[in-house]
């Protein structure tokens, strides 16, 4: 019995305690300053291991297999429609794999017969369109989760607001409604409400999609800024690939549901897959060299 | 054809099950109440006070055109002293809940549909996942909640003004020719407890199916804007049918 208890101690992120007090089973820390480690962002390891997905007999994953390390920043790039944005989505549980495992610090995401079971990680992920709340301002989506877990005191939410909101260059754009937003600022803010979280793993789904070059590259140093200050994992998915390289410490290029390539950007770049040699030659219109 | 109509069977098979799937965990739900009143106040407003002019409106008129209709007819066999009694139990048994849930269900059960339909189709209920917030939790039960408690609210007034445009038709038209103390008598005298308790229990009914339908379409909404629209009238003419059905059997079973 002793033992038992030794070797939950030594294993912090092992015991229930450690799930409830970092995940997301927050209510019942109503009252104290902030949850006992809301400040606590660690990133996290992700291996999918034969991963496969068919939507009406298309089979848009086909054997996946990927590793992606604690604190990295891992970009999945490929043209549009090769099963990016699906992917993404079996690691944050909004698709279920037809078969394989996705496993986060270890643990199979799926293998839990409870499905409210705490986790003892956090993550966010910023869409495409944004899926901000038209119904509330920009203070109201990006303390959304905070009140609704009540992680912390009103006044400290508000503080924590302010200073995500900082992070991504918004600072006093609090009470604009979402619909007054332009749609790179409509960006900044859902990964404003994404940090809220202070999450161990952030995903990204198109960010530069319908933005401009100029938002595209403030948004670029927005996401590198936060690399150098917040410890977690980030996952790109996009079919942008100067972004992809200017930000990633490695990148997949997934085509046809398949990974056909990972590496470094300067291994990406100098990649002698066909596929990824069109890729690169259509999407930098054929411009030479770096 | 039998091909198509087996399947037809197995969709409404389907809906039926996946709505009381939704509806179990709806209410499971009602035990966060204390934490989303909030919200819950918002839809309170939304359905019931929202709705209140136009249904003050409708149950006016419903009340005058049934003084109108049946007290010229029964003054013609001199019996126009019983009218009070008619309007009243009428009002209060069947009008006024079910007027009131149809105009409540094209109201705002379209408005839920719509509002959850296009949260779904732009990702925000994803968003919501992501964020570890229950959609149902945050997004149905409210809704159910509020639907609960504002058409049985709502109901009482529709009662209340239906029976009071008689009354007035009655005292004013030279055909019927009630005066409104003899009228009101005879409302008091038909209405009891048991009347308005089973009109409410129908507007409870009612309320929470214009709210679940509402909720579960828009959860199934798919195919962007035009899904959207689709939804909207889905849920419209879904929630028309469940309450025509819902209606004859609560009457059955409440004789």
């Amino acid at each position: 019995m002793a033992d038992f208890f030794k070797t939950e101690k030594n294993k912090p992120s092992g015991n229930i305690w450690s799930k409830l007090t970092h995940g997301f089973t927050a209510s019942i820390f109503e009252g104290c300053e902030c949850q006992s480690n809301y400040e606590d962002s660690h990133g996290v390891d992700i291996k999918l291991i034969d991963v496969n997905k068919s939507f009406n007999g298309n089979h848009v994953l086909k054997n996946i297999n990927l590793e992606i390390k604690a604190g990295e920043t891992f970009s999945i790039i490929g043209p549009s429609g090769t099963g990016k944005s699906v992917l993404l989505k079996h690691i944050v549980k909004l698709e279920k794999p037809d078969s394989g495992q996705i496993l986060i610090d270890g643990q199979d995401i799926y293998d839990t017969e409870d499905k409210d079971a705490p986790r003892d990680y956090r993550y966010s992920m910023v869409f495409q369109s944004s899926a901000l709340f038209n119904s509330l301002s920009v203070e109201e989506n990006v303390g959304l989760w905070l009140r609704e877990k009540r992680v912390c005191t009103e006044t400290r939410i508000r503080r924590i607001i302010r200073e995500k909101l900082r992070l991504v260059g918004l600072s006093g754009k609090e009470a604009l409604m979402t619909s007054e937003l332009s749609g790179g600022m409509r960006k900044r803010v859902a990964i404003a409400r994404s940090l809220a979280m202070n999450p161990d793993l952030i995903l990204y789904d198109e960010p530069t999609a319908e933005l401009d070059p100029v938002t595209s590259d403030e948004l670029a140093r927005v996401i590198m800024n936060l690399k150098k200050e917040v410890n977690l994992t980030t996952i790109i998915v996009s079919h942008d690939l100067n972004f992809a390289l200017y930000l990633s410490d490695r990148i997949a290029m997934i085509s046809g549901g398949e990974i056909i390539e990972i590496g470094t950007p300067e291994e990406i770049k100098a990649s002698q897959n066909p596929t990824v040699r069109k890729f690169i030659y259509t999407t930098t219109k054929g411009i030479k060299g770096d | 054809m039998f091909e198509a109509f087996g399947r037809k069977i197995l969709h409404a098979a389907q809906t039926t099950g996946e709505m009381l799937a939704l509806l179990v965990e709806t209410v499971y739900y009602f035990k966060e109440a204390p934490r989303n009143l909030p919200s819950i106040f918002r839809q309170l407003s939304e359905i019931g006070i929202g709705t209140l002019p136009i249904a003050s409106l409708m149950a006016i008129f419903i009340g005058m055109v049934l003084a109108l209709q049946t007290g010229v007819e029964l003054a013609s066999f001199g019996t126009q002293e019983a009218l009070g009694s008619i309007v009243a139990l009428s009002m209060v048994k069947e009008l006024g809940p079910v007027m009131t849930s149809l105009l409540v269900a094209g109201r705002v059960g379209s408005s839920i549909a719509a509002e959850i339909g296009a949260m779904e189709v732009y990702e925000e209920i994803d968003a919501l996942k992501t964020l570890d917030i229950n959609p149902v939790r945050y997004l149905a039960m409210p809704r159910l909640l509020a639907a609960l408690v504002a058409v049985p609210a709502l109901v009482v007034f529709t009662m209340i003004i239906g029976i009071l445009g008689g009354g007035l038709i009655s005292d004013v038209n030279p055909k019927i020719n009630v005066p409104f103390n003899v009228y009101y008598d005879h409302v008091v005298r038909a209405l009891n407890y048991k009347e308005i308790f089973k009109g409410l229990l129908k507007a409870t009914v009612f309320g929470g199916i214009v709210a679940q339908v509402g909720c579960y379409v828009g959860f199934k909404t798919s195919n962007g804007a035009r899904g959207i629209g689709q939804s909207t009238t889905r849920a419209v003419v879904l929630s028309f049918l469940l309450i025509f059905v819902a209606n004859y059997f609560l009457t059955r079973f409440m004789l």
